[in-house]
């Protein structure tokens, strides 16, 4: 049994983004890296709702950088994923598996 | 020149409703990806930094709430009643509405535009198609119009109207109108009023009695016939001073004597430009002057008419299909009586104050 809270299908996708992204996350790059790999439209509330929420659960960590002139002055926050995070996603991943298990040729016709 | 910023308003906006420890990055993202479309044209820019920067200022600041609510505490306590709950819930609403008056304005003024919007788009709705015109059984009266090549709604020529009025069998009644300005004169002011000629039978077709004297009779719309004028309520009180004397009383429109026979009831205003002054059709200048009446390219009727009982628009169309058609056939570009819809449905509808 897993003790960490599970994982929703658009948190996985975040989490997997910032995993990508090593060390150059934050939301602008975040929300391409989703829309260009899944195809689908990234709504920039949803996102930082879920970036907040993951850091929350203790799945992802964020600091703040220096203030840079091409955002107005502002900074960036980045994230990054912690332990809990990546052992939150590795087992998304298993359950996942497990549950596709036997059911290949199913997939495929889909 | 002045280096571009995105809308203020906007930022501000964010500033005012994001979770504060989110607001600096949330901020920066947007004006980094705004300066990319900033190049390419400001207006646009600044459209799109609005377009994005609403929403999810409504996002992060109901995220904001939401979540403060969960972080205070606030939860439902075991015993509370429904209506305690809801109370409380409603005060905890409330207080957090107060301490984020930016997220609050935005709210309501998203409410606002909404609502209003919403209320503005189904009174016109409700008073062309829904709200019945206040006239006795007005699903029966219809407009008919010519219709253009283009498909443009059109008045049709007085020789037009006159075939349809001698062939159409299926309308009880067949009436013509013209709005138009005319002057007022043989008083110590002229004045410009908006006149309504129309054929001698057209508040029979409309179904509107006159509250005095009496409304137009057969043979009042003829060539050379005595002229006779019906006067709005409103304008019997306010450019007469509502003489008690104005029935047989001579007014002058557009340099013609016209006797007054009769008063319209309170309120009741036509569609066209709240007419003042009705008189019937052959004083209209074009017919009394010259013949360009008599000629087909000239679209100078807006047809009203009555259909009869248990007849349908789609027969009814049939109809002036089928009459209209040799003309058609003649002359394609020219305006022909192609469309006949329930008046309310098309150029507006009757009013009564």
């Amino acid at each position: 049994m897993n003790p960490l809270a599970p994982l929703g299908e658009f948190e996985q996708l975040v989490l997997l983004a910032v995993m990508r992204l090593e060390g150059e996350a934050y939301a602008v790059p975040i929300r391409q890296e989703i829309e260009g790999r899944t195809s689908r439209r990234v709504a920039r509330g949803a996102l930082y709702v879920t970036l907040d929420r993951l850091e929350e659960k203790g799945y992802l960590k964020s600091w703040l950088a220096d203030a840079t002139a091409q955002r107005g002055g502002r900074a960036k926050r980045y994230y990054e994923v912690k332990p809990a995070g990546a052992k939150a996603l590795e087992y998304s991943w298993t359950a996942l598996r497990s549950m596709w298990e036997g059911l290949e040729p199913r997939r495929r016709e889909a | 020149v002045k280096p571009a910023k995105p809308p203020r308003f906007a930022v501000a906006w964010l500033e005012k409703t994001a979770p504060r420890h989110l607001a600096e990055s949330v901020i920066g993202d947007l004006e980094e990806e705004w300066r990319v479309r900033v190049v390419k044209g400001r207006a646009a820019a600044a459209l799109w930094y609005c377009a994005q920067a609403l929403p999810l200022a409504l996002r992060l600041g109901w995220f904001d709430l939401t979540h403060k609510q969960h972080r205070d505490g606030h939860h439902p306590r075991k015993g509370d009643s429904l209506m305690e709950t809801l109370w409380n819930d409603a005060r905890y609403g409330a207080r957090m509405l107060a301490r984020t008056p930016g997220f609050t304005f935005v709210a309501i003024l998203t409410l606002a535009l909404g609502l209003g919007a919403n209320a503005a788009i189904f009174s016109v709705v409700n008073a062309l198609l829904i709200k019945p015109l206040p006239l006795p059984e007005s699903e029966r009266l219809v407009s008919l119009n010519g219709m253009d090549s283009r498909g443009r709604q059109q008045y049709i020529s007085y020789p037009d109207f006159e075939d349809l009025r001698k062939q159409a069998t299926l309308f009880e009644g067949f009436s013509g109108v013209v709005p138009q300005s005319a002057n007022l004169t043989g008083r110590p002011e002229p004045i410009r009023v908006r006149g309504g000629f129309v054929s001698d039978n057209f508040f029979k077709v409309v179904g509107v009695d006159v509250a005095m004297g009496r409304g137009f009779q057969p043979g009042d719309d003829a060539l050379g016939a005595p002229l006779v004028a019906v006067l709005q309520h409103e304008t019997w009180q306010g450019v007469f001073g509502g003489d008690p004397g104005i029935l047989g009383r001579t007014i002058v429109v557009n340099n013609s004597p016209y006797t007054v026979v009769g008063i319209l009831p309170r309120g009741f205003q036509f569609v066209y430009d709240s007419i003042e002054v009705w008189m019937p059709y052959h004083s209209w200048p074009p017919f009394s002057t010259d013949d360009a009446y008599l000629n087909r390219a000239n679209g100078l009727v807006g047809p009203i008419a009555r259909l009869k009982k248990g007849v349908t628009l789609k027969a009814a169309q049939t109809e002036l299909d089928t009459i209209g058609a040799p003309r058609r056939a003649k002359d394609a570009g020219s305006p022909w009586n192609r469309c006949a819809t329930p008046w309310s449905r098309t150029c507006g509808r009757w009013f009564w104050f």
